[in-house]
């Protein structure tokens, strides 16, 4: 029976270690911490001016003009989001989605991708773009 | 107790053998032998169903191990479901192990009984799968997949089992018997019956990149990184392209842009116009859904052919599963093309071959399951689709293996797991109908309507001798 085990279970989890150990270490450039990938680091992006706030009222006085959003697919192309990221409000600049990832710039971070259920989490919502008048 | 159970532990490694690449499927119907001698007289349903359950885990966790470095829990939750289809299979022979010669001829049907149900996506969904036929791929058994499809197969790897192990007890004639009519029906299979006509050669080739799962799933996101995977198919589909192919197949969701040809970067577009025809799988988004779609380039833009429709559960629930579609002429052949989990269910391509396919396509993408053993439990599942419809398949995984393989399910060339590589070979397109191409799989629910007769037949029988019993006394 001990045989049996072994021959039934040794094999699964060995290449299970092994598979998860070449994971691992693929991931290791991209800094994945379970919530996000960092695709290109801070100094390597195009500079981009994005703020932060300590709280959700600070951002609204910087931004009048704040507007919520309530889809994923809602967001263009340089929309600068409002994250509630460490404790403070912080601006992104929102690149593109497929529904599954959110491609962003995080300022100090980088180009980065953000996993759906943690952007979710994280999103206030609330968008600053320029007046709908002048989107087409 | 103990003694079952060690029997039924050692059918589970037995079994588990028989799906890894270095063991071989003549090992399952050991399994099955050392299943039947644990169940043997074995008169109490819960623990014969326990006994079953434990079994086939050995064929559960080489399958489905991948699955697991992907989301942890759905290896057990995968078995244990699973695992209550073949339990109830042994729970069920325990109720008939007073008559001997009616349990061992019920256990084969019982168990390709309970394969049917587990494959059925109407109780499964997208979790649907049956593993005893894919254990067939590398032996002569598999030529009985033109008859019946899985079940057949299925069955004759159980009735195999139950005979050795009756053999083993003194008891020859089963095996005798089974031995004799399986022989006479491969005999008539491989006769050449099934191939009717060639209608040509079409000279297909597979690239295969096997990018690192990061690489792989960044790259949609990054034009660096999407640069350096389109160089290496563009390198890779030149060399087949030197070699002569005429149709090259790429893997699963390897195109950028979501199915637009005026989204699909420039190192894209490069590394497609390296040959004539190239079907490649790619995201496919429309105004109102988005697919698991394949297409194919032919110089200047996409055009659809064919959107998977097996999603894998959870993992695929952002995408809408696609419905069948017509054969799309392809270089001369008319190509069924099927995306990763399609594979899994014989009546999809059945159908592609029923509409006149006479070439099968599964593109697929197993980087998710690394090293593990699930990757050559797929590449068995299109060798018995090519099988069972006696059409040349082409098996293009993006991690490897990849394969393409002959009308009889034989594998002509294979790459390795995880190294770059390529095939090319010219791959015959045959015509005419296999009767599981025809029919369906009809043995497996014939095994179904069997139990609940003999079910039935139990019953009516007890109650008989129940309501008799009193007058008696």
């Amino acid at each position: 029976m001990l045989v049996a085990l072994v021959v039934l279970t040794v094999p699964a989890v060995r290449s299970w270690f092994t598979s998860h150990a070449e994971l691992t270490a693929r991931l290791a450039p991209f800094e994945f911490d379970g919530r996000r990938y960092l695709l290109v680091r801070s100094d390597e992006t195009t500079w981009v001016s994005l703020q932060s706030y300590p709280n959700l009222e600070a951002a609204r006085t910087a931004h009048p003009g704040l507007k919520a959003v309530e889809r994923l697919s809602h967001l263009d192309a340089n929309d600068v989001l409002l994250m509630q990221l460490d404790g403070r409000i912080v601006e992104t600049l929102f690149l593109f989605t497929d529904g599954t990832f959110i491609k962003m710039i995080e300022p100090g971070v980088g180009t980065v991708l953000y996993k759906r259920d943690y952007f979710d989490a994280t999103f206030t919502g609330l968008v600053s773009r320029p007046s709908t008048e002048s989107r087409p | 107790m103990t003694r079952r159970l060690a029997l039924a532990t050692g059918a589970a490694a037995v079994f588990s053998l028989a799906l890894r690449e270095a063991g071989s499927g003549y090992l399952a119907i050991v399994a099955f032998g050392l299943l039947a001698a644990a169940l043997d007289s074995e008169k109490r349903p819960l623990f014969a169903a326990l006994i079953t359950a434990v079994a086939w885990t050995g064929l559960a966790i080489p399958a489905l191990e991948g699955t697991a470095l992907v989301i942890w829990w759905s290896l057990p939750a995968l078995i244990a479901v699973h695992g209550i289809v073949w339990g109830v299979a042994g729970g069920v022979h325990a109720l008939f192990v007073r008559k001997p010669l009616l349990s061992w001829a019920l256990l084969p049907l019982l168990i390709t009984g309970a394969e049917y149900v587990g494959s059925s996506r109407l109780v499964f969904g997208g979790a649907a799968l049956e593993l005893v036929a894919y254990t067939q791929a590398d032996t002569i058994l598999r030529g009985l997949a033109p008859w019946s499809g899985t079940s057949g197969v299925t069955l004759a790897v159980a009735a195999f089992g139950t005979a050795l192990y009756l053999l083993t007890k003194g008891q020859p004639r089963p095996a005798i018997w089974t031995s004799v009519l399986l022989s006479t029906l491969m005999a008539v299979s491989t006769s050449g019956m099934f191939e009717r006509r060639e209608s040509g050669t079409v000279r297909v080739a597979v690239v295969q990149t096997a990018d690192d799962p990061v690489t792989a799933m960044l790259s949609k996101y990054d034009d660096r990184l999407m640069a350096d995977v389109m160089g290496k198919f563009e390198v890779l589909t030149h060399n087949v392209r030197e070699r002569g192919a005429e149709l090259v197949v790429w893997g699963e969701t390897v195109l950028p842009g979501e199915g637009d040809s005026g989204r699909l970067p420039v190192a894209t577009k490069r590394a497609l116009g390296a040959a004539p025809v190239v079907l490649a799988g790619t995201r496919e988004r429309t105004p109102e859904a988005l697919f698991n779609s394949t297409m194919v380039w032919r110089g200047s833009y996409l055009e659809l052919v064919s959107r998977k429709q097996v999603l894998v559960p959870i993992i695929e629930s952002h995408f809408d599963p696609g419905l069948p579609t017509a054969p799309v002429p392809l270089q001369g052949a008319n190509v069924g093309a099927f995306v990763c989990l399609d594979s899994l269910h014989g009546h999809i391509s059945r159908e592609s071959v029923r509409r006149g396919a006479d070439l099968l396509v599964y593109v697929t993408d197993d980087t998710f399951a690394g090293s593990t053993a699930s990757n050559w439990f797929h590449l068995a599942t299109a060798i018995i689709r090519a099988a069972e419809t006696r059409r040349s398949v082409v098996f293009a995984n993006a991690y490897g293996p990849s394969a393409l393989i002959s009308a009889s399910g034989e594998v002509v060339a294979r790459t390795r797991v995880a190294e770059p590589g390529f095939l090319v070979e010219d791959l015959p397109l045959w015509t005419g109908p296999t009767p599981y191409a025809a029919l369906g799989n009809y043995v497996g629910p014939a095994c179904l309507l069997l139990l609940f007769i003999a079910l039935a037949f139990a019953f009516l029988v007890r109650r008989s001798y129940v309501h008799q019993a009193p007058r008696m006394g």
